[in-house]
């Protein structure tokens, strides 16, 4: 493929930290005649932990869905992971197989779950490595049940998701997006729908992934949990990405007002 | 394969004088099923247990019949048990009033099962009388949910009129089917008449469309 | 005016193959029409523009016409095509070509009652598409396509009553030369009418078993 040409992998073995796992040049999203991303730069390298934050409307959820075309990314936005291109810069010539093939790449983990409700927590998360032919039924059970156990969740295989709590589903949901072996995984307000008591269970599972040395890309309204598992926050305002750096510059020393008056909201009763 | 649409030069006006048929037969079911619905439809919704189960039976019988059979009925076995003389076109009005009655009668308690609840209570609080508020009330709320059925079914009721011929109405299928005996020209024949369906559909649609506007606006004024 | 029962035993072994004949008739548009309406409703939700159009358009063309012009179409001009089928095939073709359309826009309000998420999840797993309608995207559409699709059952075993007028010699048309041969109506309609609603009913009793399988865990 062209891409892998322009962009070779290096043969010899890499600092793991130096890595590039994604790189976002110049990112435009427009619905209609709204601009929500107004040209973003971003990379991240491998086992780098970012979170993104920012008043709703700010387009940080918008950039999630972008890296793996949940949302079509305007013609000349380009997104990079692992070295080679996500989708094409006009959007037009990109190619649904090829994407698909992208995006098992991309864990992504939802908001309100998505697990599919006809199928058991198992079912679940051995749908796409077997819809991938990732190996034979019996291994691929065996590394459902891994996953499964990771998450705390052995006890619960062959439930439906009607039959678990909510943080329950979203632990599921997080193994069927790691079934894939994912090199970057991104979180879209995991925990946002949770009942406030099952929020716990979720980031512990989490800050598992983040300290195995997963890059991960968060957008998160739980300020205490970026701050504890981050390398790196974003804070957005309209579409653009306004202030970035470690936690402690920009959740304890912010250098612009509306990330000051922002946390002044969001970080009330912490 | 030939296709020579002549044939409808001279076939043409007499398979058209068929619409006046159609329409007859259209106008006058609507026009009568229309209030027997609405009661049919209170029917089906009443308190009252002997209003309710015979309406509900009955929708069920008459819904469960094809209307060709219905038609039939009407033609041929209505005439005597009433002991009267009937037309053919009488007797199809009478067979799919019969017919449509229920079916737009399910309409219109589905509609009037879509007002909530608190507006019948509101009403009973108020000691309003019942027609007043249902006419000025109830039924204006409830037009919204009961209209795209109703010309849905409205539209279903144009193509079954083509059943009509069947006892002997000579609406404009019958005459078509008659043109194609005599010339051996179906394809010409047939693509006409599903040109004029289609363009009393898209008229009907039309309507549906207005309505739905004049209606939507007044139930989101009054809800 | 009297209702005389006997007539109708008399008569037993002809509305018997009359209703024979109704009944496979029905099974066979249904048999078929499953499919084909699932294939022409999603050929509908489809993402390539031609696609969609050409399954709207045909929808749309069908559903505007009356059922009897549609088997004209079969019955007459089929023949003067070169194509010489029985009337029943003829029936069964023109009850296919019309029901498909209407099935399939019962089965589109199904499927596109399936929650935005379920589409999103399975791109963001890069589920292939073909994989996605049949594992996850039919049995979720299922149970909300089940009332529907019964419903357009029992629409459709009343249509068949239309294939007597092309000259099929099914339960209305087995009737109906029997009202002609006695001159006795009342007798003879009865019989074809219940035994529609039983058929209807018996419709909505399969209804009942297999929504209750169909149901989501």
């Amino acid at each position: 493929m062209k891409d892998t040409v322009m962009h070779p992998e290096p043969a010899t073995v890499v600092d793991h930290q130096s890595k590039r796992m994604l790189e976002l040049i110049g990112l435009r999203k427009s619905f209609g005649a709204n601009q929500v991303l107004k040209g973003v730069d971003l990379s991240m390298n491998q086992g780098e932990v970012v979170s993104i934050i920012g008043a709703s409307g700010s387009g940080k959820s918008t950039l999630l869905r972008c890296i793996n075309w949940l949302e079509t990314p305007d013609k000349g936005s380009t997104i990079m992971v692992d070295g080679r291109q996500v989708g094409h810069d006009d959007p037009a010539r990109a190619s649904r197989r090829d994407l698909a093939r992208r995006r098992t790449e991309i864990g992504m983990v939802f908001q309100h779950f998505n697990l599919f409700p006809n199928m058991t927590a198992i079912e679940n998360v051995m749908e796409a490595p077997l819809a991938h032919g990732r190996g034979t039924k019996p291994e691929i059970r065996a590394l459902a049940e891994e996953l499964l156990a990771r998450v705390g969740l052995s006890e619960r295989m062959t439930h439906h998701p009607s039959q678990l709590s909510g943080g329950q589903q979203q632990r599921v949901a997080i193994a069927r997006a790691l079934a894939m072996k994912p090199k970057l995984m991104l979180f879209d307000e995991v925990t946002s729908a949770l009942d406030p008591e099952l929020v716990d269970e979720v980031l512990k599972v989490m800050k598992g992934l983040a300290e195995d040395g997963m890059t991960m890309l968060f957008v998160t309204h739980e300020m205490a949990f970026a701050e504890d598992v981050s390398d790196r926050i974003i804070f957005m305002a309209d579409g653009a990405i306004l202030e970035e750096g470690p936690p402690s510059e920009v959740l304890r020393k912010p250098r612009h007002d509306r990330t000051r008056s922002f946390l002044s909201r969001a970080m009330r009763g912490m | 394969m030939d296709f020579d649409l002549s044939v409808w030069m001279t076939r043409g006006p007499y398979i058209l004088r068929g619409l006046y048929e159609t329409l007859v037969l259209l106008a006058g079911v609507l026009v009568i099923s229309a209030p027997l619905a609405v009661l049919t439809g209170l029917a089906l919704e009443a308190r009252s247990r002997w209003l309710r189960l015979p309406a509900l039976g009955l929708s069920w019988l008459i819904r469960g019949v094809p209307p060709l059979i219905i038609l039939f009925i009407a033609y041929y076995v209505l005439p005597v048990v009433l002991d009267i003389r009937m037309d053919s076109l009488t007797a199809a009005v009478a067979g799919f009033v019969l017919y449509n009655t229920f079916i737009m009668g399910e309409v219109v308690a589905a509609g009037l099962r879509s007002v909530p609840k608190g507006q019948h209570e509101a009403i009973a609080a108020a000691g309003l009388p019942w027609f007043r508020s249902l006419r000025r009330i109830i039924l204006p709320q409830a037009m919204p949910t009961i209209i795209p059925p109703y010309v849905s079914y409205s539209m279903d009721m144009v193509k079954g009129t083509a059943l009509a011929g069947a006892i002997g109405v000579t609406e404009m299928v019958t005459r078509a089917n008659q043109a194609i005996v005599a010339t051996n020209r179906p394809f010409e024949i047939l693509i006409g008449v599903a040109i004029i369906y289609g363009i009393i559909d898209a008229f009907l649609i039309a309507l549906q469309m207005w309505s739905e506007r004049r209606w939507d606006h007044k139930g989101h004024l009054s809800a | 005016m009297s209702f005389d029962p006997t007539l109708i035993v008399e008569a037993w072994p002809q509305l018997m193959r009359g209703l024979e004949t109704t009944v496979w008739l029905f099974l066979a548009v249904m048999i078929l029409c499953t499919p084909l309406s699932l294939l022409v409703a999603l050929a509908r939700l489809s993402r390539r523009r031609w696609l969609s159009r050409a399954a709207g358009t045909y929808v749309n063309v069908i559903r505007a016409l009356p059922l009897l012009v549609i088997l004209f179409f079969t019955f007459y001009g089929l023949p003067s095509l070169g194509i010489f089928v029985s009337p029943f095939t003829a029936a069964l073709g023109g009850m296919v070509l019309v029901t498909t359309a209407y099935l399939a826009e019962d089965l589109r309000a199904g499927l596109m009652a399936v929650p935005r998420g379920q589409f999103e999840a399975a791109d963001a797993l890069g589920l292939p598409q073909a994989r996605f309608v049949r594992r996850v995207l039919i049995p979720q559409a299922l149970p909300i396509m089940c009332g529907p699709y019964f419903t357009r059952a029992i629409v459709t075993v009343k249509a068949t009553s239309i294939a007597s007028l092309v000259a099929v010699s099914e339960l209305t048309s087995a009737s109906m030369a029997k009202v002609t041969e006695t001159y006795r109506a009342m007798e003879y309609l009865a019989f074809a009418a219940v035994a529609y609603i039983l058929l209807s009913a018996l419709i909505a009793v399969v209804q009942a078993v297999v929504q209750r399988r169909v149901r989501l865990p």
